[in-house]
């Protein structure tokens, strides 16, 4: 039997990922279809033979939530399983989506081959396992010393996992010793995110632009050429954000807790900027192997 | 390292060393896999198998020595092992990739997270060259033995030069399930 397999998610890099890594896994695969959202994604099931969905939960126009339960809802499409591909840490959340028939979960970061293993699990008649993996779960940190080492290992772990990248917390004196032209890159760009829940806050993250290259070549696994577009440089920075922020949320604020997250943005800066996002207090330096990267995780409780 | 016993010929793989074998007699092998990584491909429709044994991640770290023995780093001898596979007509969509290796030995508080960075930097050529990993045994701070059988192609991993769980690539299991799907 070949699947006809539907990817919905609004970023174009972890649609990319995921076709390559079914396309590699020799699964029998007729059609690959795409969505960005979950509304495109109705669509295509309406018009079209689907054995399988592969979607993100936090997506604009219609998230993954909102998708499943119109799937439900409809006859013909609520026997079509599910896989959910996220960054959403929340238990509550993931039994709501079980409840709703979602077959398995696969959090964010994962491995090109834990796709392949699902795609087999979800489409046999023994069942999935649902993948728990993610960020080193602990207890939510109290100490504000505790929460920087935790904020500390969440990011190298998404980094590890998702770009192949090494993160090493460092002091500010030493990237503010990064100061003549020379050892400082020229332009950076600034992903943001805001979150809302139990506490609501931002997510900020600054790199210099030629990191933001070699995130994309590492996430997409091809190297730096014209085949990588200025969207993927952007698209791919964006999910590093969106990932940092979800495995962020439950091993900072906690697993039991839903949030919704809104779309990443991009800004880009100029040395000045960078300094200046420096001497902020709440910056956290790191350095990703040779560059320089400053990270903001800001929240407070909500009224 | 060449033995005999039997009709089989043996390989010692040592550390920083690779072999590369299209004789169906032979068995590659490489012992003492702490924070190294050891990674073997294996084409079953030629016939033809290689196994690498790299002990640091990176070769930017010491390009005097990775000039002299690109195999003692994993991403220079990934590549070389893969370069010398392709070489020998395999194929990168029929490989089988087997991975052992990757302990904290010695650095159970994670100083250095040598093995970590060892599968960080293979995982990312295999991904950049477009191959998945089809078994693995990493991790742990276990020392780890790998041999690939190269008349069947199966790669089997020793923990602890005893047989304790060992874990077994099997060509014609992954055959099959590529047909029965």
């Amino acid at each position: 039997m070949s699947l006809n397999i539907l990817i919905v998610d609004d970023s174009v890099t972890i649609r990319t990922v995921i076709a390559k890594a079914i396309g590699l896994s020799n699964a029998p695969v007729n059609e690959i279809q795409f969505a960005s959202n979950g509304e495109e994604a109705l669509n295509i099931l309406n018009k079209s033979f689907v054995d399988l969905v592969l979607a993100d939960i936090n997506m604009p126009v219609m998230n993954g939530v909102e998708m499943v339960e119109r799937m439900q809802s409809q006859d013909q499409l609520k026997k079509i399983p599910v896989v959910v591909v996220s960054t959403e840490g929340s238990s509550t959340r993931i039994d709501e989506l079980k409840a709703k028939g979602v077959k398995a979960f696969i959090r964010k970061p994962f491995t090109p081959e834990s796709i392949y293993k699902v795609i087999v699990e979800a489409t046999n008649a023994y069942g999935p396992e649902t993948d728990h993996r993610g960020a080193p779960q602990s207890e939510v940190p109290k100490t504000e010393s505790d929460r920087k080492r935790v904020i500390g290992e969440v990011f190298e772990s998404v980094l590890q996992n998702l770009a192949f990248m090494f993160v090493e917390s460092v002091e500010r004196e030493t990237l503010q010793s990064m100061e003549s032209p020379h050892d400082l890159p020229e332009k950076f760009i600034k992903a943001s995110m805001a979150f809302t829940g139990p506490v609501h806050g931002w997510v900020n993250l600054m790199v210099p632009d030629e990191l933001a290259k070699e995130l994309a070549s590492n996430i997409i696994g091809k190297e730096i050429d014209k085949s990588i577009s200025q969207r993927h440089l952007n698209d791919a920075l964006k999910e590093v954000l969106n990932v940092t922020c979800g495995n962020l949320l439950s091993a900072v604020v906690g697993t039991k807790q839903v949030f919704d997250a809104a779309s990443p943005t991009l800004t880009e800066h100029d040395q000045q900027g960078w300094k200046d996002f420096l001497e902020e207090p709440q910056s956290i330096p790191f350095m990703i192997e040779d560059w320089p990267a400053l990270l903001q995780f800001l929240f407070e409780q909500a009224k | 390292m060449r033995s005999e016993g039997g009709h089989a010929v043996v390989y010692t793989v040592g550390i920083s060393d690779m072999k590369v074998s299209d004789n169906a007699s032979d068995v590659l092998v490489t012992h003492s896999l702490g924070s190294c990584i050891g990674l073997s491909l294996y084409d079953p429709e030629i016939g033809v198998g290689g196994l690498v044994h790299c002990m640091m991640p990176v070769s930017k770290l010491d390009p005097v020595k990775a000039a002299a023995n690109p195999l003692m780093f994993t991403d220079t001898g990934v590549t070389s092992l893969l370069k010398s596979m392709f070489e020998r007509g395999a194929n990168r969509r029929r490989l089988v990739v087997t991975v052992a290796g990757a302990g904290s030995l010695l650095d159970e508080k994670g100083f250095f997270k040598i093995g970590e960075k060892n599968y960080t930097i293979l995982r990312k050529i295999l991904w950049k060259n477009d191959i998945l990993i089809s078994e693995q045994d990493v991790g742990g701070n276990i020392v780890r033995t790998m041999y690939l059988y190269m008349d069947t192609g199966k790669t089997v991993i020793k923990r602890n030069l005893m047989t304790m769980n060992p874990v077994q690539t099997d060509v014609g299991q992954r055959t099959r399930l590529k047909e029965e799907a």
